[in-house]
């Protein structure tokens, strides 16, 4: 009598059973969003440098700090957009 | 020499910023730039503080992931999916993405650090300020019209690399200016008041009342 109790039934094969991807594969997030994400955020990066560099040379083109700020800000820049773009890229 | 101290400090490069002033302020003739005030470098730093951080995020995940799985064992799991999603070339992209952006930001807290000034001349005092992007407001005062200058440095920190704030009173409507952060507070209310007193002695020379 007991042991015809069971806490839990198990799963029957007449239940339909969703098979719902629960997560997106990796190689559609490399093939397909990563370039997407890759160029969007590079067209954040060029708005938001030209947005900068107008102010700099709008009201401070006489300022020596302005070529070392936008010589950094270059390479640093150059550097993570080419670290970024190797992650789907080869 | 305190004089020829302190001004050499506030301006590095008087011909070089004057053309700045002249450019987009228009100064009168006979009328010189003294001084530019920034925030201090400190406070700066304060700013851009939350990006370092920020930027360091992704060091302290796995090691914070490795020492969860230690104290919680049900953790592993995660703690294996994260080092397997830090291994993989994808995270590469966002790493990339997520210090790009934060270095824009830093960026533009620099810049902004730049763009807000107080112009120091021997007639006014021009503040410039700019909170964020195409939002700059211009607005300067005589300072014949000055009544009180006050300065305040507050704190352990304040003291000890001289920063704090200044409160600028005149005559009339626009009441009061005031400059949080700034470096050397005490000598550039020096600085005001010599330039005041200089002023209000030229113009008793020249019979004018207020210099307007």
């Amino acid at each position: 009598m007991i042991r015809s109790l069971e806490p839990f039934a198990t799963a029957s094969s007449s239940v339909p059973q969703l098979h719902i991807p629960l997560h997106l594969p990796i190689s559609f997030l490399a093939e397909r969003a990563a370039p997407i994400l890759f160029w969007l955020i590079l067209g954040v990066w060029i708005i938001s440098s030209c947005i900068a560099a107008y102010h700099w040379l709008r009201y401070h083109r006489y300022s020596i700090v302005i070529l070392p700020a936008f010589i950094v800000y270059g390479i640093v820049s150059f550097a993570l957009i080419l670290y970024a773009a190797s992650g789907f890229i080869g | 020499m305190e004089s020829y101290l302190l001004r050499s400090f506030f301006t590095p490069r008087v011909a070089l910023s004057a053309k700045i002033s002249m450019e987009e302020l228009s100064l009168e003739p006979g009328e010189q730039r003294v001084a530019n005030i920034r925030v201090h470098w400190f406070v700066l730093t304060l700013r851009l503080l939350p990006y370092i951080f920020l930027a360091l995020l992704p060091f302290v995940i796995l090691p914070l992931a490795h020492f969860a799985a230690e104290i919680i064992p049900t953790f592993a799991p995660i703690e294996a999916r994260l080092i397997n999603a830090f291994a993989s070339s994808l995270m590469r992209l966002f790493l990339g993405a997520w210090w790009l952006f934060l270095w824009i930001a830093a960026f533009n807290t620099f810049t902004l650090y730049f763009l807000n000034v107080w112009i120091l001349t021997t007639e006014r005092i021009i503040e410039v300020r700019q909170p964020r992007y195409f939002s700059r407001r211009v607005s300067s005062f005589f300072l014949s019209r000055v009544q009180d200058v006050t300065s305040d440095v507050e704190g352990f920190l304040g003291t000890l690399l001289d920063f704090g704030f200044i409160h600028v009173e005149t005559a009339g409507e626009d009441a009061a200016f005031e400059m949080h952060g700034i470096r050397h507070p005490r000598g550039l209310r020096d600085m005001i008041l010599r330039e005041i007193d200089e002023v209000h002695r030229n113009h008793a020379g020249t019979g004018s009342g207020d210099g307007l």
